[in-house]
């Protein structure tokens, strides 16, 4: 049905693209980043628009200002209450006046409206923010966001957005990106690496300023890590510029658990399958489920899942981390698609919550988390007490919705570029969460001189060498008196005593643009307004937002406005037409193309108007001629045509004809019991008498020899992996094969009546089968494993193959 | 309500109790026809507030704007394709640009001539060698 939509892409080649390019400047210092987005507009219609652009911003980044610059004036504006806002721009548009406003959007995205640009006007928006970065198990991951991938649903039901806040997809879109970082101290002197954009490090003195050495564009999100740091406690204090005798504090806490044994994981991995994970991102995604697999230990528990509209269980329940069932996952994961469709996810938790585990279980959600409906999937995984660890992975992923669903459920969230090659260092983070014990119940000790007016609240949780970061606001008129140590006090997951976890010495700085305050002030604010939600509280001008004003901070309750007031003979005269800045489409995304090659490559440039010209067209003939050589028929493809045809050959070959059987007769025997190849991983396939009935039909030439040729028959996917990962260990497939055979055909169990038997009676007494010899250990084994068996049913213990019942 | 062309902007979104943006991103994108008069002077009249509640409802509904638009210009839903008939016989040609990228050309659907299909692939083919000549690895 088309009325709903659930992704948007257009292709709009021939329009004029109204954003120029987005310019970043960025210095790091400390665990505080200060960037600058200078994005460039132009208006290249021939009449007054209102561009509209929505962007992402890193998760918890902190909108410290903006800065406009039209036709080269530079201009002011402020951050007001979202309704006084809204008001202002709309009447200056009614007016024919030039607005700019910034919002914050429901999805954490921000949307930049440019009223009245005027035609062949041009716009500078510098956008200005702090960002708190996290240093976890020695690790900065500095991730700047340029792009929102087409997302799945429903942008205003579910999504929460306004109509002009919602993004389409321009495949032909292309805005140039550049990006500077300037590193200071200790991250000057780090393990500095770009994983998604091809960089130059220049030293200039004590600081490492980073560039991207290629052309580079909005398709990707660009990224930077600052390893072998050391785990180190941290805390600042300076003054609040915006209020009298307050001084503003930050503590970094590196908790420190000291040797806690580890424990065994009990993981339900969920891996997205939907269409936008095509290309790169499912490649990535067998790629961790495989570490991740490799990573597991005999006392360990995983079930093994994947979604997309609909869900899809490999195992029934949790298997236990053995040979076999890792053998098992593997091939598993190898042979997974991005094929699913939708992205169901809510529904795919529950039902992943959904599969018996016996005490307490995780789940390792594998996605690019492009979906509308978040907050539906945030629900369902906090009611169910099932920690969400989260693999993020694409080009351009929705940091913010992954980020709050680790968070509200206690997991923890981490991120892998489709292009990065280093895996091993996020899975042995994601590892050491899910196996050390966790810290609860934390306080902060502040120093005995410090008077705290209000400090953050602490999550309910801490893993370690994970960073927590807690602000506050003190009383004090001299800024040396805020120094002293503060302590992070916690217990650990298995013991009740209150230890130490991570302290450190405040040390007090000095700050020009108040950041420090403002970064704490959002903190506060975001605290603030948590807890008017939860209590349903509302009001004309709250309490967080007079703090927001107050701190000049863009929230869900503030936003910036300029009103830039023309001369009479300026003014537009009609509503200006509407221009929404199309999206880039992320490198890679649902396989449009491989960042694999593009890393490889220089810029790609290209002229359509040079394409056509008759001396550069290189063409033959033969190049146009269709080739079916090449084409490989895939396994799944295989019917029962096939086999029909393969039975024809068998007559012939195996010399039946020779023989006299009535008419009737051989029909019936070529018309067999005839069964498909069963894909569905939990499908049993076929009954031990429906296997027994193909064997009786069939001569011993054509029985199945090897554990594939039983799968192509019918046999369920356990049943199979069963013999060879169980019985068959170091053993001859054959042999493995052709004892399970005579086992089964020991049973003589059919399902057939009448005409059947009769066929086989007939059979026997033509042509004598042949019994090749089996070891008789082998069948021993066997029909100890199959204990149970019935006509109709193979035993649990083999359908649930490779289950906890054999770990 | 005797003018039937009486409301300012923000009169018809009180009516319609919607915000004023969301109003005038419809009447931006030819959702609701445009008002009579310029800027502060411009004034809607019934026929506006009734596509702006239409349009609520059915957003409500979960239905997309340009579903709506489609809707509100009174066009028919598309028609699907004809189903081919059992064998029928139709030949595609695959025109093998190179390993892993093949255009897969059906002229009598595509309604083409010979003529241009040549065109077509020449333009193929050129573009092709120019994107891939300008991104050869050093």
């Amino acid at each position: 049905m088309n009325a709903l939509r659930q992704a948007e892409i257009v292709c709009d080649g021939d329009k004029d693209l109204m954003l120029l390019g987005v310019k970043a400047n960025g210095a790091i210092k400390g665990r505080l980043l200060a960037m600058n987005l200078q994005q460039r507009f132009r208006n290249a219609s021939e009449t007054n628009t209102e561009i509209t652009y929505t962007f992402p911003l890193p998760f918890g980044a902190v909108l410290m200002g903006v800065d406009v610059e039209l036709n080269g004036k530079q201009l002011k504006g402020e951050v007001t209450a979202r309704g006084t806002a809204r008001a202002r721009y709309e009447e200056a548009i009614s007016e024919g006046n030039s607005s700019i406003m910034l919002e914050r959007n429901a999805d954490h995205s921000y949307t930049l409206e440019l009223g009245n640009l005027m035609a062949r006007e041009e716009c500078s928006i510098t956008v200005r923010y702090a960002q708190v970065l996290q240093l976890d198990h020695g690790q900065i991951r500095l991730m700047l966001p340029t792009t929102i991938a087409p997302r799945y649903g429903n942008p205003i039901t579910q999504g929460g957005l306004q109509p002009h806040q919602t993004t389409v997809t321009d495949i032909t879109a292309e805005y140039p990106f550049d990006i500077s970082l300037t590193l200071y101290g200790d991250l000057a002197k780090a393990n500095v690496a770009s994983p998604s954009h091809k960089t130059g490090y220049h030293p200039n003195g004590e600081e490492l300023i980073v560039r991207l050495a290629q052309r580079g564009s909005l398709d990707r999100d660009f990224i930077l890590t600052i390893s072998e740091l050391q785990n180190q406690s941290s805390a600042i204090s300076c003054l609040d510029a915006s209020v009298e005798g307050q001084t503003a504090l930050m503590a970094n806490f590196s908790p420190n658990f000291g040797d806690s044994a580890a424990k065994p994981v009990s993981a339900k991995i969920l891996v997205d399958c939907s269409g936008s994970m095509g290309g790169d991102s499912i490649a990535a995604a067998r790629s961790a489920v495989h570490r991740i697999v490799v990573g597991l230990e005999p006392a360990d528990k995983f079930s093994l899942s994947r979604f997309g509209s609909t869900v899809e269980h490999r195992s029934r329940g949790m298997w236990g981390g053995t040979a076999q069932a890792k053998t098992s996952a593997k091939r598993w994961i190898d042979s997974v698609d991005a094929n699913l469709g939708g992205t169901e996810m809510a529904g795919a938790l529950t039902s992943t919550i959904a599969i018996s585990h016996g005490g307490q279980s995780d789940i390792l959600l594998i996605t690019d988390g492009e979906i509308q409906g978040i907050d539906e999937v945030i629900n369902v995984a906090k009611q169910s007490g099932h920690r969400v660890f989260v693999v993020a992975i694409g080009a351009s992923p929705a940091e913010a919705h992954l980020r709050r669903l680790a968070a509200a459920t206690g997991g923890a969230c981490d991120f892998v570029a489709n292009s990065e090659e280093d895996w091993e260092p996020t899975m042995i983070r994601m590892f050491s969460r899910m196996r050390t014990s966790r810290a609860s119940n934390m306080r902060v000790e502040w120093p005995e001189s410090i008077d705290v007016k209000w400090s953050q609240k602490i999550p309910g949780f801490a893993f370690a060498n994970d960073s927590l970061n807690v602000c506050a606001f003190i009383q004090s008129q001299d800024i040396e008196a805020t120094t002293g140590v503060v302590r992070l006090w916690g217990c650990l997951d298995d013991s009740g005593s209150e230890v130490i976890l991570a302290e450190a010495e405040v040390a007090v700085v000095e700050s020009t643009v108040n950041t420090l305050a403002r970064v704490a002030a959002y903190a506060q604010y975001a605290e603030t307004s948590q807890s008017r939600k939860l209590q349903g509280i509302s009001g004309e001008l709250s309490k967080s937002q007079e703090l927001a004003v107050q701190y000049q901070l863009v929230t869900d309750e503030t936003n910036f406005i300029l009103v830039h007031e023309r001369d009479a003979s300026e003014k537009a005269l009609e509503m200006p037409d509407a221009h929404k800045v199309p999206q880039m489409m992320p490198a890679g995304w649902g396989g449009t193309g491989s960042v694999q090659y593009s890393r490889k490559q220089d810029d790609v440039k290209f002229s359509i108007h040079a394409c056509v010209t008759e001396s550069s067209v290189r063409f033959s003939n033969k190049a146009a001629a269709p080739d079916y050589g090449s084409m490989a028929t895939p396994s799944v493809w295989r019917t029962n045509r096939t086999s029909a045809a393969a039975k024809v050959d068998a007559l012939s070959s195996g010399g039946m004809d020779d023989f006299q059987i009535p008419a009737f007769l051989r029909k019936q025997a070529d018309d067999g019991p005839s069964y498909g190849r069963r894909n569905a991983p939990d499908d049993a396939g076929i009954t031990p008498a429906e296997f027994s009935d193909w064997l009786n039909a069939h001569s011993a030439a054509k029985w199945p020899m090897s554990f594939n040729a039983l799968r192509d028959l019918g046999l369920g996917l356990a049943i199979c992996e069963w013999l060879e990962l169980e019985v068959g260990q170091g053993r001859d497939e054959a042999a493995v094969v052709r004892a399970f055979i005579a086992v089964v055909l020991g049973f003589k169990y059919s399902s057939g009546t009448g005409i059947r038997k009769a066929v086989q009676t007939i059979k026997g007494a033509i042509q004598p089968e042949k019994q090749s010899a089996v070891a008789p250990e082998l069948t021993a084994a066997i029909r100890v494993g199959l204990q149970g068996v019935q006509a109709s049913r193979w035993p649990d213990a083999v359908v649930n193959f490779p289950g906890v019942q054999l770990a | 309500m005797s003018n039937p062309n009486q409301h300012t902007l923000n009169e018809l979104c009180v009516l319609a109790d919607l915000p004023v943006r969301t109003v005038r991103y419809y009447v931006q994108n030819g959702l609701v026809d445009k008002p009579h008069g310029e800027t502060r002077a411009a004034r809607y009249g019934a026929r506006q507030l009734e596509q702006v509640l239409l349009i609520k409802k059915w957003t409500a509904a979960g239905v997309s704007l340009d579903r709506i638009r489609e809707l509100l210009h009174g066009e028919e839903a598309p028609v699907p394709a004809r189903v081919r008939k059992a064998g029928s016989v139709e030949v595609w040609s695959h025109l093998h640009v190179t390993d892993g990228l093949e255009v897969a050309i059906e002229p009598g659907r595509a309604q083409l001539s010979p003529e241009q299909v040549r065109a077509f692939t020449r333009g193929v083919m050129a573009l092709y060698a120019s994107i891939t000549d300008a991104t050869a690895p050093e």
